[in-house]
């Protein structure tokens, strides 16, 4: 696949319609795009991915231009497209993508749902367009260039970091598969998958008609086949779980190791909220303390002073008593009931005497003041002792309710720190218990699968004493005798396609490890070497070292940066000499190299080495470039520069694209 | 004689088992590019292929 042109109508920056079209010339391969920071090279970066695949790495998922957006009216509609124009297979392909866009009454900008337009037309042999069916779009566009694989090619050098790690760790399920592809290996595993099949229907294609016991053993064939297929199949799939559990439990324990210290805060935690839950228990028994001290004392404590007045006030209380000592009032009672008085006055009820007498009674007992006052004082002074420690007890409760609100204060501090520093770790004892439980489904899922393989071996080994019995019984019947030689034929290919596959695949990807360590090595020239596992991993290690293999070292960004080079120049080296083998079988197509902003990470001697490797390697390169780095990249390019364009910014929002020289 | 091999009791010829698997992954390699062909219609293309050669003494 080569890219020949990449038209924008309303796309982000670039406003109207845009046109580039890339350099396809052998000899003068690159086509260089500059343009200062935030002029819109990313856009046009993730342009191919929208036109090819639908999909953005853009958290504003709205395409349309603001520039067009600001003008538009509620109820306003407007299109973006992207046209990509390339060849793939000998055969020219137009990809168009479009999305309408509306502005909804209160003047926000919404994508119009269903009105997405995704076409892939091609120009058949007769030179007439074609349009490919909705539902072979995506195929086609999976045959061209598969997405996983895609953003190795369209790659930019902000993102690069992520992507070196994932080819470095393996995250990317799906890039062995999608290299495998493009190395041609794919003929391979389809034919193999075929080949399965046409045993299949050769086991079913025994006739039966003449011997009751070959119908018998057709049937027990197909039942133990099917068995076969639903074991292999949990077999694979309880291989996946394993993995993926495997992988949880790994980024479990990185997450345990990095909130280690989590845990010992939480436990200073958790006796900090135990000593709090304590401390409120305290403060509010003092608290009940004190107001029951407050409403036993506080009557008599507040009234204190005014009782200590009066008390000073009533000591010349005597001077007002009129009363006549050790008179009573039963006195008066007898003098009256006798009926004359001391003074030998007659009494009598209403004459003077008996008046003057009952006087007597205001000020003596009982109704005497100066009684009164006795009892008023020694009340007064029972009272006033009884408050004495009222104060000083009523000062120690507040005192202690003031140190535990102190003490609550300090604790809510450390508690506040405690929090801010668990934020931004784990609970380790919830994180070690989800590690158990994948642990446990591992052990889980080792123990089913050794069961299932044991159960598998037996029915293999019944299988094949059944497919005995019925090639022996199948020499009685000519047409039986064909269909069992045309199996053995299937089964014996089968057989040598999957050794031939699985040496062919061994030999890329030795291959491909060659080639992508060689490319690393003119890149980065560091005393490293690069090699690929089983899954198509790129392991990093120091030239004499003895680390075992495989056991991989930290990477620096300029070290991911150059892996990523590496690998992709690998991929497309190798597929660009399997386009040029005799061998039939591998052929493969060219693919382009897409990369945005990709040398900010080097020094002046790497971006040499890589702006001279990469046009060699690749049939086509697209690269943008930042001011800082385009007289350098210039420089280097220059012999291999084919087109060469500018973004213009316009403003924040709008940007040209023009051709220079 | 050499050059004969047995599969479940049936006499192979390894030459002509490697011919038809040449033929093969050409046809899937070519069924790859255009996607004319379903895994089906493949299929029934390998089982013609196989009796086609084996047939041909």
């Amino acid at each position: 696949m080569l890219l020949k042109s990449l038209k924008l109508k309303d796309f982000r920056q670039f406003k109207g319609e845009q046109y580039v079209s890339f350099s396809n010339d052998p000899e003068r391969n690159v086509t260089i795009i500059m343009g200062e920071n935030g002029s819109g090279k990313t856009s046009f970066a993730q342009a191919f991915r929208w036109c090819l695949y639908g999909e953005t790495d853009f958290s504003d998922p709205i395409l349309l231009s603001r520039a067009v957006s600001e003008n538009m009216l509620p109820g306003d509609e407007h299109e973006v497209q992207v046209d990509i124009e390339l060849t793939h297979n000998n055969t020219d392909y137009f990809i168009i993508r479009r999305q309408k866009y509306r502005k909804d009454p209160s003047g926000r900008i919404v994508s119009a749902s269903g009105q997405n337009k995704f076409v892939v037309g091609y120009k058949a042999d007769d030179g007439n367009m074609k349009y490919l069916p909705d539902l072979d779009t995506h195929i086609k566009i999976k045959e061209i260039l598969p997405a996983d694989l895609s953003r190795y090619f369209f790659f930019d050098g902000e993102r690069i970091e992520k992507m070196s790690k994932d080819i470095h760790n393996g995250k990317s399920k799906d890039i062995g598969e999608a290299v495998k592809s493009l190395l041609g290996l794919n003929a391979f595993i389809s034919s193999s998958q075929h080949l399965k099949k046409v045993i299949r229907r050769y086991n079913d294609s025994y006739s039966g008609n003449t011997d009751s016991q070959i119908v018998r053993l057709i049937s027990e064939i197909k039942q133990l086949e099917e068995e076969e297929e639903k074991i292999t199949a949990r077999i694979a799939e309880l291989g996946n779980l394993e993995e993926l559990a495997q992988d949880e439990c790994e980024k479990l324990k990185a997450r345990i190791e990095k909130s280690h210290d989590s845990e010992q805060l939480s436990q200073q935690r958790k006796a900090i909220l135990h000593k709090l839950e304590t401390l409120d228990v305290g403060r509010k028994e003092k608290l009940s303390l004190l107001l029951k001290l407050f409403n036993a004392n506080a009557p008599r404590y507040f009234p204190k002073k005014m009782m200590k007045n009066a008390l000073v006030m009533l000591k010349n209380a005597e001077a007002l008593d009129k009363g006549i000592p050790d008179i009573h009032a039963r006195t008066i009672d007898f003098l009256i009931k006798r009926g004359f008085c001391l003074c030998g006055n007659h009494i009598e009820v209403g004459n003077d005497a008996f008046n003057e007498l009952n006087k007597l009674r205001d000020y003596i007992p009982p109704k005497s003041v100066g009684n009164l006052i006795s009892e008023f004082t020694a009340a007064c002074e029972e009272k006033t002792k009884s408050t004495e420690t009222f104060s000083d007890s009523f000062n120690t409760n507040v005192r202690d309710i003031f140190s535990y609100e102190d003490t609550k204060a300090d604790l809510e501090d450390d508690l506040l720190k405690i929090n801010e520093r668990l934020k931004g770790l784990e609970d380790v004892g919830s994180l070690a218990k989800d590690l158990m439980s994948y642990e446990k489904n591992i052990r889980d899922y080792k123990e089913e699968r050794d069961e299932q393989n044991q159960i598998l071996g037996a029915k293999r080994d019944a299988l094949k004493n059944k497919s005995q019995e019925r090639t022996c019984l199948s020499q009685g019947s000519a047409a039986n005798r064909k269909i069992e030689t045309y199996r053995a034929y299937a089964e014996y290919i089968y057989n040598t396609l999957n050794e031939e596959y699985s040496n062919k695949e061994a030999e890329t990807r030795e291959k491909l490890a060659k080639t992508i360590n060689e490319i690393f090595k003119n890149i980065y020239n560091g005393g490293f070497s690069l090699s690929l596992d089983e899954k198509y991993n790129v392991l990093l290690s120091a030239d004499g070292s003895k680390l075992p293999q495989g056991d991989d070292i930290e990477t620096s960004t300029a070290q991911s940066i150059s892996i990523i080079f590496a690998f992709i120049a690998g991929v497309i080296k190798m597929a660009k000499e399997n386009q040029n083998s005799d061998d039939r079988i591998a052929q493969t197509e060219p693919y382009p190299l897409v990369m945005d902003a990709p040398l900010s990470a080097f020094d002046k001697k790497r971006i040499n080495t890589v702006c001279d490797v990469l046009p060699n390697i690749a049939e086509q390169v697209i690269i943008f470039i930042k001011d800082t780095d385009g007289e350098l990249a210039e420089n280097y390019l220059d012999p291999k520069v084919g087109k060469r364009y500018k973004f213009a910014k316009k403003t924040e929002f709008e940007t040209d694209l023009t051709e220079v020289g | 004689m050499a050059d004969e091999i047995t599969q479940n009791g049936v006499k192979i010829d390894p030459k002509k088992a490697q011919k038809i698997l040449q033929k093969i992954i050409i046809k899937e390699n070519n069924n790859l590019k255009t996607k004319d062909k379903n895994d089906g219609q493949m299929e029934k293309i390998i089982q013609d292929l196989i009796q086609e050669e084996v047939e041909c003494y």
